[in-house]
């Protein structure tokens, strides 16, 4: 877990390094600030609101997530994106008052639409697939396992400069698993966060 | 000439004329009681004539009162003697007596007719009855727990027995000294202790050689005269000696956690606490000889010995009779090597939980265990050098091994998490599973024919794995067979396994098989359907199987005896109580499922009215002996005590926590060697802390994770007030012995409740729990009923 912060807060510094160093210099033009280039790289954070009830029970109703995204043009508006992240929780089992950890992955994969309103605000949609590993440590057992669903958001931009942004918005994402014992998860839920990217 | 002739006697004359010669008529000569005062025995000079039918003309005085007999007849020992029986109460002690006879028709065997006779004083040899007391409890005292029942007894003569009973119900019986006591002196030492008669129930069982392992008991247990037969009685060992008495084995009273067989016709017994020993030891082992109660300490040493296996026994032996244990000190574990003597020796050590283990005939012992730290689970196997194998594969969850007759060695193993390598494997060699060149290599899921599984159920992932199916029982080795029983689902067959044999058989109508076991090449299975108990016989040699129906009598235990008879004892729902019976004949076979009903079960002996349990027991073949006679339900241990002078103390130790709370009545009654008793009789009131347990199984789920507790909840009701300084639970998994799981502190006599969360059970597992309150002593003064989840 402290891993993932750390390398959350690394990305994060390099991002805001890069951002700077491309803001616009006195004098450039306005459209000098459109976003160009075909690759896009972002990190946000998120508050991911669990699907599954029997979680919100023992984690709580909302977790932070963090994610790490990058997205490929591939014609016009259309691009192909992946992305990686992460939420954990702990809490306590309340019949025995023991305490219990869980950790949750989503990979994704997908395609999305850009749509671009002015020079500097823009907004994109989304469709993929997600894979959801799961993992969890209670009552002296470990429980791990995964499913495959569909995952889609939407998101709003604007744009710094050239290469950097910042981004706002809502993705939803859902798999299911069954465990050895025979208990039906579902995974994911709503994700809303922000963050910056980088488009090179 | 006439002075030839008897007098009296017809006398046939030749010359056609007869006289009757002179019969002189018979003399009383004395008379005197028996010693119970029941008959009169009157002497003549002569041989009398049966006098049947004539007691009437015969009478005799006591003081003043006439009493007359109610039957006359001649002596069988002597001719001359006519004994009279007593009509009514028989005559006392001290009384004075004579005797009349009025003239009738009594005469004596040559034809002399009896004169009458008045008042001829008759010799009193009644003897003096004996005296009891009971000295403690106190008329109306209140008792709890493990009560003593103090009896002074006496008698002129001696004093034979003391029996004791509550309501009553017999509970036992001191044998007295063959040596008058009312004239011992002050100080005397007192009678040795005789055999007790058991208290808790006992039955017929006969069979062959063996040991069958039951429940830590306090009631019923089997036993046959002319045989020897162990069994725990309220936490307390006993055997039943050559004459089917129970005599005790232990000095005081141990915590009896775990028996089982030892080498040759030794008896292992794994004390709960540590046992104070004759040579001033403390012990938490003893070998018993169930021949004669002999015993020899098994000093473990530090730490504690691990019992709580699913299937291994806790104290294994190698060929040559040398005992292994498991031994836990803190986070660590040892195999250790038994000794006669001192600490016991230390082959292997570890941070590990052993889940299963086998000690094979040359010493070498494989281990199933898992890694406190990683969790990760292995097979090993440890030489009696100490050199550890351990196959590359990891990890292995080993969940039995079986031992055959020919010393091959069987593992149900798997991949814990992929279950790849599921099945039933052979561990190949004499020695050790691997030797030295094969250490680097897998034992399982190699390419090698030899590491192939020899039973790999369905899509070869463990049964257990399988949705509905469940490893539930294991059988013991018969030949080169091996057994497991998978249960199907709820209205499926059960299929049995039998490998290497490879047969197959299909149990119709059984969902849950509770005991399994094979002994002599017979295979027994205890089963049931929904309420419906059933059990299967399957001779492995022929192939013949059946199957009998014992309605609502539950299998727990069974015998296989020479003859093929299973005898078996179970529980019987009709009856309310644990009984014996007998299950007779053989049926036929029907391709691979059972179909024929050839057997039947024959109830032989109602084991008690309320069974706390099964017993061990160890029995030889004696048919043709007695079965003991039924007693209470308790846990008799009386022994005679100092003399005081007035007589002899009698002692009964009375479990009253087998009793209702109330008033329940003490008698005491002693009898003398003539048959003569006394009795002595006081009210107590039991007030055992009352406890009242509901247990149920609970699911517990985090999120993904879901486990499974006993949750028990009490309530203590103290009556008394009762000091209790805890609370033990106690719980028994399947048809095993009842272990202390928790201990939880008490404080005062107060009406409390607690709950107690028994964190994890075995889902496929069933549990039955107990509470015992106990005082600072250690003594049990108050216990719950058994409930089972």
């Amino acid at each position: 877990m402290i891993r993932h912060i750390r390398t959350v807060i690394l990305l994060a510094g390099i991002f805001i390094g890069l951002s700077l160093s491309a803001l616009p210099a006195a004098g450039d033009s306005p459209t000098a600030t459109v976003p160009s280039g075909h690759w896009t790289v972002l990190a946000r954070t998120a508050l991911l609101f669990p699907a599954d009830a029997e979680y919100r029970n023992i984690y709580g109703e909302r977790r932070p997530y963090f994610e790490l995204k990058v997205g490929a043009d591939i014609y016009r508006n259309l691009y192909l994106w992946g992305a990686w992240g992460f939420f954990s929780g702990t809490g306590t089992i309340p019949l025995v008052d023991e305490k219990a950890e869980s950790f949750q992955n989503i990979l994704s994969f997908g395609a999305g639409f850009r749509l671009r309103i002015t020079p500097r605000l823009g907004a994109r949609a989304e469709v993929g697939f997600s894979r959801i590993g799961y993992k969890e440590k209670a009552m002296g057992l470990e429980v791990s396992g995964s499913g495959i669903g569909p995952r889609a958001g939407v998101s709003g931009f604007y744009s710094f400069s050239r290469t950097a942004f910042a981004e706002v918005g809502l993705d939803w994402t859902h798999a299911s698993s069954t465990t050895p014992d025979g208990l039906q998860l579902r995974l994911g839920g709503w994700i809303l966060g922000a963050g910056l990217g980088l488009r090179f | 000439m006439l002075a030839d002739i008897p007098l009296g006697v017809p006398i046939e004359a030749s010359a056609g004329f007869s006289v009757t010669a002179a019969v002189g008529a018979p003399i009383f000569v004395s008379a005197a009681t028996d010693v119970a005062g029941t008959v009169i025995t009157i002497t003549f000079n002569k041989a009398m004539a049966p006098p049947a039918g004539e007691q009437g003309e015969f009478s005799f005085k006591i003081g003043g009162t006439v009493r007359a007999f109610s039957t006359a007849a001649l002596d069988g020992q002597d001719a001359k003697t006519i004994d009279l029986t007593v009509d009514g109460a028989a005559i006392a002690h001290g009384d004075v007596v004579k005797v009349s006879y009025t003239k009738g028709t009594v005469g004596a065997a040559d034809g002399g007719v009896l004169e009458s006779f008045t008042d001829q004083a008759v010799t009193n040899n009644v003897d003096n009855p004996p005296k009891i007391t009971i000295v403690s409890p106190s008329h109306g005292e209140s008792v709890f727990g493990l009560t003593t029942i103090l009896a002074n007894a006496s008698d002129d003569v001696r004093v034979a027995e003391v029996d004791f009973f509550i309501d009553g119900v017999k509970l036992g019986e001191v044998a007295g000294d063959t040596a008058s006591q009312g004239a011992k002196p002050p100080g005397q030492s007192a009678p040795a202790p005789k055999d007790i008669l058991p208290g808790p129930p006992v039955a017929k069982t006969m069979g062959a050689e063996k040991i069958e392992s039951g429940q830590n008991s306090s009631a019923a247990t089997a036993s046959t005269a002319g045989s020897i037969a162990v069994f725990i009685d309220g936490h307390r060992l006993r055997k039943l000696d050559s004459r089917g008495l129970p005599s005790r084995v232990m000095d005081d009273d141990p915590e009896v956690a775990f028996v089982q067989s030892g080498p040759g016709d030794g008896l292992v017994v794994l004390f709960r606490t540590p046992q104070l020993c004759d040579d001033g030891s403390a012990y938490l082992l003893a070998l018993i000889d169930p021949s004669d109660g002999s015993r020899t300490g098994l000093h473990v040493g530090p730490g504690s010995l691990e019992h709580d296996y699913k299937f291994s026994p806790a104290v294994q032996a190698d060929g040559e009779g040398r005992l292994y244990g498991i031994v836990r000190n803190g986070a660590f574990v040892s195999l250790c090597r038994l000794g006669d003597s001192g600490p016991a020796q230390e082959i292997y050590s570890d941070a590990a939980n052993i889940e299963e283990w086998l000690v094979r005939r040359d010493g070498t012992v494989l281990l199933a265990g898992k890694s406190s730290g990683s969790g990760e689970q292995w097979l090993r196997s440890v030489s009696s050098n100490g050199a550890v194998y351990e196959p590359a594969s990891r990890p292995v969850k080993t969940d039995w091994f079986l031992e055959m007759a020919d010393g091959t060695v069987l593992a149900s193993m798997a991949d814990k998490t992929q279950g790849v390598y599921a099945g039933v494997y052979q561990i190949p060699g004499d020695s050790g599973f691997l030797d030295e060149n094969e250490a680097q290599h897998p034992l399982i899921g190699k390419a090698d024919p030899r590491y192939a599984p020899l039973f790999a159920p369905g899509d070869g992932k463990r049964p257990s794995w399988v949705p509905g199916l469940e490893w539930t029982a294991l059988g013991s080795s018969a030949g080169s067979a091996a057994a497991g029983a998978v249960r199907g689902p709820d209205g499926t067959d059960i299929i049995l396994e039998l490998r290497p044999v490879a047969q197959q058989i299909q149990v119709p109508n059984l969902d849950r098989v509770d005991r399994l076991t094979i002994t002599g090449g017979i295979l027994c299975l205890a089963g049931r359907s929904g309420i419906d108990n059933r059990i299967v016989i399957y001779d492995l040699a022929t192939g013949v199987a059946s199957i009998a129906d014992l309605g609502g009598t539950r299998i727990e235990d069974f015998v296989v005896l020479d003859n093929g008879t299973i005898q078996a004892v179970g529980y019987s729902s009709a009856r309310q109580a644990y009984v014996a019976g007998l299950v007779e004949g053989m049926g036929t076979r029907n391709g691979s499922t059972i179909t024929a009903t050839g057997i039947s079960w024959r109830e032989t002996a109602v084991l008690a009215a309320e069974p706390r349990g099964l017993s061990l027991s160890r029995t030889t073949k004696d048919p043709g002996a007695a079965p003991v006679s039924p007693a209470a339900g308790l846990g008799p241990n009386a022994v005679p005590r100092t003399d005081q002078g007035m007589g002899d103390n009698y002692t009964f130790n009375w479990d009253t926590t087998l009793w209702p709370n109330g008033t329940h009545q003490i008698k005491a009654v002693a009898t003398d060697s003539s048959g003569q008793t006394a009795s002595d009789e006081t009210p107590v009131i039991v007030t055992n802390v009352l406890l009242s347990l509901q247990a149920a199984r609970v699911e517990v789920r985090a999120w993904a994770t879901l486990r499974y507790m006993g949750s028990l909840s009490v309530t203590v009701a103290n009556p008394g007030p009762i000091q209790v300084s805890g609370f033990l639970v106690l719980r028994k998994t399947g048809n095993g012995n009842f272990q202390v799981v928790a201990e939880i502190p008490a404080s005062g006599p107060a009406l409390s409740a607690f709950a107690y969360q028994d964190k994890w059970l075995v889902n496929s597992a069933v549990y039955t729990y107990r509470i015992e309150a106990v005082n600072a002593a250690g003594n049990v003064v108050g216990r719950s009923a058994d409930i089972t989840i």
